[in-house]
């Protein structure tokens, strides 16, 4: 029989002065002593000896980040079990999660993440028993489809990555993982296929990544930010998507996708104009119907960019252009309209945005109401009180509706704020200012680059060498 | 032959199918016209050929940099000052061909200074962007407008109204002989691919330019010059068609279309050509612009590690293209067109002769 003899010591450390609970034992290891000096007084930190008859080993960890549970299993457990520490050595070195031993302060990192630091004589080991409590995968939300995966990535890192392992088994997809440098020491990985990975991309987006020096990066989205590059950008460089299938589908045709611990939206870059206009759905129906879909799509974004000051040159301008017929209607639906045709169309827009942010910022049950008061009922009395011709709330809602057929929302914001540019050109020149200001943001969006691809430009397909990092997707 | 040659070809050839060129050959329409085009085509095409497969011998390198390497500054400075005035000179008149033409049809009621305006500002930002970005932009235009531009002079050929009688009155003069006028300024729809001078350093030419290309670009150069000269001829008759200003935006105002939002095929017409004409324009003033800077950079405006030579360059190509067309009409236009259009021969010949030079100095 054995004879258990576990005694528990706290450290506490107050005004340079220790205070050690029961018995002092001589042979703490210098290193620990060193980490519990590091560590503020904290009720969650815990360095403890094990000991039994005359084998005793020492953990370090805290307690809040780790699994009580797995600790017992794994560690203390097996400990009383075996005969001498030499066994429990060979125990410990066969553990899969025995990670590399760390030093200075990514020790203090890597402990703050959920290892447990143990000391068996002389050796330490570090031992992954983190606990997650965000790991069950959601819901796909942003992204939905009616076929393909209902579910989208978790918050857990190791959990999205083994969802990617199952998804694409390739022997060359990698992993490496980078940590970031301010407080949140949130680990990225960046994930890629090494086979069809363009490499002067790769190497872009790693510099890019190891240079991030922002104290507090919390999610994908910030990360996103920070690696565009210029603080005043317009169109997004990358994508950020919740969809395994996308990733995936991403992953083979050579693109590189950043993930990060907590964040349940992985970055795909780089990225190309005509992805986000892709939808994964398309990958699951008929070539007719992705096709017909696709085309529906960028009429939607022509419409949706062009209506609102298409409007204003032919009302203001030159109203010769459509056929007498549809120039009749639209000047006599403006009748009694008692200002210029480019007030009517930005207060009318601007109005339908606050419908919009008020119904995606609203809980669901008011939002319901506020689409109803703000569309039908305010979209009605305007039009009867004549404050906007009965045409403009008609192409302001199909300007709504299509805005929404993007199917990646970064891009309607984008789209929606161009609208507005281009509004404000054509009212200062007519309908040249319209051609004009439709080919310079054509002209903004062919010279952007997404870490070093051209974001806009004919890709044909066959012509590999041309195109390197496949559109789509 | 890269296809981004052809695109700089299909530029100039839509470009400038609606603008000067069809009324200076109508103005001289029974002086020989079809003989100068048979012969501007020759030579047009030929003169392209030689300029492309001479750049072959100077992979990846622009005109400045083979002419400084090669030549001592007496002799590039002056050559390369006359490039880029020629190609400022080249954008100026599209830009105010189409702006005269778009106040003219469009919106008479906007002055021809907010009209120019509205071009200068994009083109500013235009010029600013990187080479490869242009070439990017000419063809996504092209392929966005092309096909619309194709059915619409589908739409102009297989209109009932268009009277090949009057076209073949027109032909009758085939056996006149051909004027320097005309022959210039029908040559000049096929110097597109000159723009090489600096693009050659982002295009990759892979073969010799040979058969298949001259059938193509002659292709191509036969169906514009025949459509833009016998086709306004078409609708209006042989005998008015010198009095018009704008053959092409009546001619395609004859053309309707029933059933469409747009009834006037011509709104369309003017809207895309304006389109191409602003890619033309763009092409031209980079061309111009990159010129500019090789041969005046000046290292006192230094701002923020930004040197400023090329903004300042831009802002003079502003000042120069708001103020010289408010003292033009379009008589003095085409006038002016007309003698630019005649210097197209010292012009390719001084670029050929300095290519020579360059390459016999650096012993390709």
């Amino acid at each position: 029989m054995l004879t258990v003899n576990l005694i528990v010591f706290k450290i506490y450390f107050s005004g340079g002065v220790y205070y050690l609970d029961g018995m002092v034992n001589s042979n703490f290891p210098p290193l620990m002593i060193e980490l519990s000096e590091k560590f503020p007084p904290s009720n969650d930190v815990c360095f403890k000896p094990l000991q039994i008859e005359d084998n005793t080993v020492f953990i370090f960890y805290l307690k809040s980040a780790i699994d009580g549970a797995k600790l017992h299993d794994m560690l203390i457990k097996p400990f009383f079990e075996m005969k001498s520490n030499q066994s429990f050595t060979f125990y410990i070195e066969s553990l899969p999660n025995l990670t590399n031993m760390q030093y200075g302060e990514e020790l203090l990192i890597e402990i703050t993440k959920g290892y447990v630091l143990l000391a068996i004589n002389d050796a330490f080991y570090l031992i992954d028993i983190k606990l997650v409590n965000s790991m069950a995968l959601q819901q796909t939300i942003i992204e939905p489809t009616v076929y393909g995966p209902q579910t989208a990535l978790s918050e857990d890192i190791e959990k999205n990555l083994n969802i990617i392992r199952h998804r694409y088994h390739e022997p060359t997809l990698k992993f490496d993982t980078h940590a970031l440098k301010g407080k949140s020491h949130k680990s990225v990985i960046i994930m890629y296929d090494e086979k069809t990975v363009k490499q002067s991309v790769l190497q872009n987006i790693i510099e890019k990544i190891e240079n991030l020096d922002s104290p507090l990066i919390q999610s994908t989205g910030e990360l996103q930010l920070h690696l565009n590059g210029s603080k005043f950008s317009l169109f997004p460089i990358t994508i950020l998507t919740e969809r395994p299938d996308r990733i995936s589908y991403n992953l083979a045709a050579g693109k590189v996708i950043i993930m990060l611990n907590g964040s349940p939206q992985a970055i795909i870059a780089p990225v190309v104009f005509f992805d986000f206009m892709v939808s994964m759905e398309d990958n699951y129906h008929t070539f007719w119907i992705t096709t017909f879909t696709l085309i529906l799509r960028y009429i939607g974004l022509f419409i949706c960019f062009v209506l609102p000051a298409m409007y204003v040159a032919i009302t203001s301008f030159t109203p010769d252009i459509p056929r007498t017929e549809l120039a009749l209607t639209v000047a006599g639906s403006r009748v009694g309209v008692p200002y210029p045709s480019f007030i009517e169309v930005i207060f009318m827009l601007i109005f339908m945005e606050f419908l919009t942010e008020a119904s995606i910022r609203l809980p669901k049950a008011i939002s319901a109401t506020a689409t109803t008061v703000g569309g039908l009922i305010l979209g009605t009395a305007i039009t009867e009180a004549t404050l906007a011709s009965n045409i403009m709330i008609i192409i302001v809602s199909a300007v709504a509706i299509t805005s929404f057929v993007i199917p990646i929302s970064e891009m309607s914001f984008s789209i929606r704020i161009c609208r507005y540019l281009l509004v404000i050109y054509t009212t200062l020149f007519g309908m040249i200012g319209l051609i004009l200001g439709s080919l310079g943001l054509l002209m903004y969006l062919v010279n952007k680059r997404s870490f070093g691809v051209p974001y806009l430009k004919m890709y044909w397909q066959g012509d590999r060498k041309e195109i390197e990092v496949r559109s789509k997707g | 032959m890269s296809r981004y040659i052809y695109y700089f070809i299909l530029v100039t050839l839509v470009t400038n199918l609606i603008a000067s060129v069809p009324r200076i050959l109508m103005r001289d329409s029974d002086d020989g016209v079809i003989q100068s085009m048979i012969l501007a085509m020759f030579f047009g095409v030929s003169l392209t050929i030689i300029v492309i497969n001479l750049f072959r011998y100077f992979p990846n390198m622009t005109l400045p940099e083979i002419l400084k390497k090669s030549t001592s500054k007496w002799f590039y400075f002056p050559v390369l000052l006359y490039f880029a005035c020629s190609w400022y000179a080249a954008g100026l008149i599209t830009l105010t061909t189409y702006v005269l033409m778009f106040n003219t049809f469009l919106s008479f009621e906007t002055s021809m200074i907010f009209t120019t305006l509205a071009f200068l500002l994009i083109i500013s930002f235009g010029l600013l962007i990187k080479a490869k970005s242009v070439l990017y932009m000419t063809e996504v235009v092209l392929i966005m407008f092309l096909p619309v531009i194709l059915f619409l002079i589908i739409k102009i050929y297989t209109d009932p109204k268009l009277d090949w009688d009057f076209v073949k009155v027109a032909m009758t003069y085939i056996n006149v002989f051909p004027s320097y006028k005309t022959f210039s300024a029908s040559s000049y729809i096929f110097i597109g691919a000159v723009n090489i001078v600096i693009f050659n350093k982002y295009i990759k030419i892979k073969k010799k330019a040979g058969i298949k290309q001259i059938a193509i670009i002659s292709l191509m150069g036969i169906f514009t010059l025949f459509t833009t000269y016998f086709i306004p001829i078409g609708f209006n008759g042989f005998e008015q068609i010198e009095n018009l200003t704008f053959p092409w935006i009546t001619t395609s105002d004859s053309v309707r279309m029933k059933y469409s939002i747009i009834e006037r095929v011509t709104f369309i017409f003017v809207i895309l050509f304006t389109g191409v004409a602003f890619i033309s324009l763009l092409i031209h003033w980079y061309v111009s612009l990159k010129l500019f800077e090789s041969i005046f950079h000046f290292k006192k405006l230094q701002w923020k590690n930004k040197n400023l030579s090329s903004y300042l360059i831009i802002l003079l190509f502003n000042l120069i293209a708001v103020f010289l067309p408010r003292q033009i009409n379009e008589f003095e236009l085409l006038k002016v067109s007309k003698l630019f259009y005649n210097l197209l021969p010292i012009f390719y010949g001084v670029l050929i002769v300095s290519l020579l030079i360059a390459k016999r100095r650096l012993k390709l």
